[in-house]
């Protein structure tokens, strides 16, 4: 009798660990599950108010640029036309009208240079005709000075990319010397550009204050997030080794099918 | 002293009555996982009638076990090829529904003859069972495609599935031993295994009932 006991015990309590066992792999599964899809929605909405966060900097880039020129346009364009609408004014009420011509060819050649200054800010001069590496080591020589040393090279198969790569590694390049010019106090950059196996390679360092990149993840400025922006524009990496007091590198990496 | 177990089987064999009615009411708007769904619980619902009939006849009814496990299985292997369709080969299941059967069929006539338990088909089919139901759960976590759980109806029945076989595998082994030891704790064990069955029976309801 004990024995049939022992029998049908060992079968109540097998059934019941095995359907209470059954149980925690269904309840395991079902929240485990709840618990992931709630971190894909967490890391889609992180994902979503970061590119919210892009297209707002984009958005205050543009009309940060666009205030400049109609900024540049005023002071300098309209301030030479009334000059020389002043002058043009006089041409028939003064005897010197030589002087009066050539003061006017002056500011007309003012002008000139105004109206070729502001066209330059905003497609780099020599980048569409020569390229990027040419208009990179241009633009670092414009930047070189005695308290600022600015170095730019660039691997010898360097090829000529798509306008719009170009354009977008210049401008990452304007935004991070700007930002080690006014910002990092640095005293030595260096750029280098170079074609790896799949990709495009644009290296900057300088020797400035560096930050804490963690501190930093939540508060980046609008020139960093515009550099970020540009980056996504073109599919490229963008890597920020830095700490404070170390200065910065930062390594950016275009997809390139050359 | 007897009067809860018996009580238990009885509702059991009447609870199938629900999934049923559930299953006629709502076919029309039910996708194709959840009709094999009903074709079960039509085959539960015969099968309970005609082996209810046969013990009121004071007949051995344990034939109908024989009939009903390769049927049950290949509707059980049905519905997964159906919610595993594009994670397991459609083959698979074909080829584990025909051999399922004819292992049953072999079992039935060289080592358990119908008027006793098939432990060997049930012990094994529960094991298929609860594979099937393992590779469903693994699928899906692998996917994470369904956003709300609660509101699935493969979740409910595959987990009505997982608890009926885990809890009664170790009773479909031991059919055939504990029938011929204490009729009175047989009657308890088989009252426990009612407790499956209507668990079962009532999570394929909230499928069906949640079926679209």
């Amino acid at each position: 009798m004990e024995g049939q006991i022992d029998v049908f015990l060992f079968l109540f309590v097998g059934m019941l660990t095995l359907s209470l066992l059954a149980g925690a792999v269904v309840i395991f599964f079902f929240f485990y599950q709840k618990k992931v899809l709630r971190q894909q929605l967490q890391i889609s909405e992180m994902e979503t108010a970061y590119r919210e966060e892009l297209l707002h900097s984009n958005i205050e880039q543009v009309e940060a640029e666009r205030h400049r020129i109609a900024t540049d346009l005023h002071d300098e364009l309209g301030g030479i036309f009334s000059t020389l609408k002043l002058k043009i004014n006089q041409l028939d009420r003064v005897d010197n009208v030589d002087q009066l011509l050539s003061e006017s060819r002056e500011i007309i050649d003012t002008g000139v240079a105004s109206v070729r200054r502001i066209s330059h800010s905003m497609t780099p001069p020599g980048l569409e005709m020569f390229g990027l590496a040419d208009a990179l080591i241009s633009l670092c020589k414009k930047t070189d000075s005695p308290q600022l040393s600015v170095e730019c090279a660039c691997s010898d198969d360097f090829p000529r990319l798509e306008g719009k790569v170009e354009l977008g590694i210049y401008r990452i390049a304007q935004e991070l010397l700007h930002n080690s010019i006014r910002h990092a106090d640095a005293s030595k950059i260096r750029l280098y550009l170079s074609r790896l196996e799949g990709f495009i390679c644009f290296e900057y360092t300088d020797n400035g204050k560096g930050f804490n990149p963690e501190i930093w993840q939540s508060r980046k400025g609008l020139g960093l997030k515009n550099i970020e922006a540009r980056a996504s524009h073109l599919n490229a990496t963008v890597e920020w080794q830095t700490w404070p007091g170390q200065g910065l590198k930062t390594i950016v990496k275009v997809p390139y099918k050359g | 002293m007897l009067y809860w177990p018996k009580l238990m089987i009885f509702i059991a064999s009447v609870f199938i009555l629900l999934p049923v009615s559930v299953s006629l009411l709502r076919y029309r708007v039910m996708g194709p996982a959840m009709k094999t769904m009903v074709a079960y619980v039509i085959l539960g619902g015969i099968t309970q009638l005609l082996s209810s009939y046969l013990s009121g006849q004071k007949q051995n009814n344990l034939w109908v076990l024989h009939v009903y496990t390769p049927l049950e299985f290949a509707c059980i292997v049905w519905f997964f090829s159906v919610v595993l369709k594009d994670f397991l080969p459609q083959k698979w299941f074909v080829w584990a529904a025909l051999a399922f059967a004819a292992l049953s069929g072999l079992n039935s006539v060289f080592l358990q003859p119908p008027l006793t338990f098939n432990t060997y088909a049930r012990s094994l089919e529960g094991i298929l069972v609860i594979i099937l139901c393992l590779t469903w759960c693994y699928r899906t976590l692998s996917e994470m495609k369904i956003l709300r759980l609660e509101q699935d109806p493969v979740f409910w029945v595959n987990t009505g599935f997982l608890l009926y076989f885990s809890g009664n595998v170790l009773l479909f082994a031991f059919s055939n031993y504990i029938v011929a030891i204490n009729r009175t704790m047989n009657l308890y064990i088989w009252a426990f295994h009612a407790l499956f069955s209507i668990l079962l029976y009532f999570f394929i309801t909230i499928g069906l009932w949640k079926a679209k």
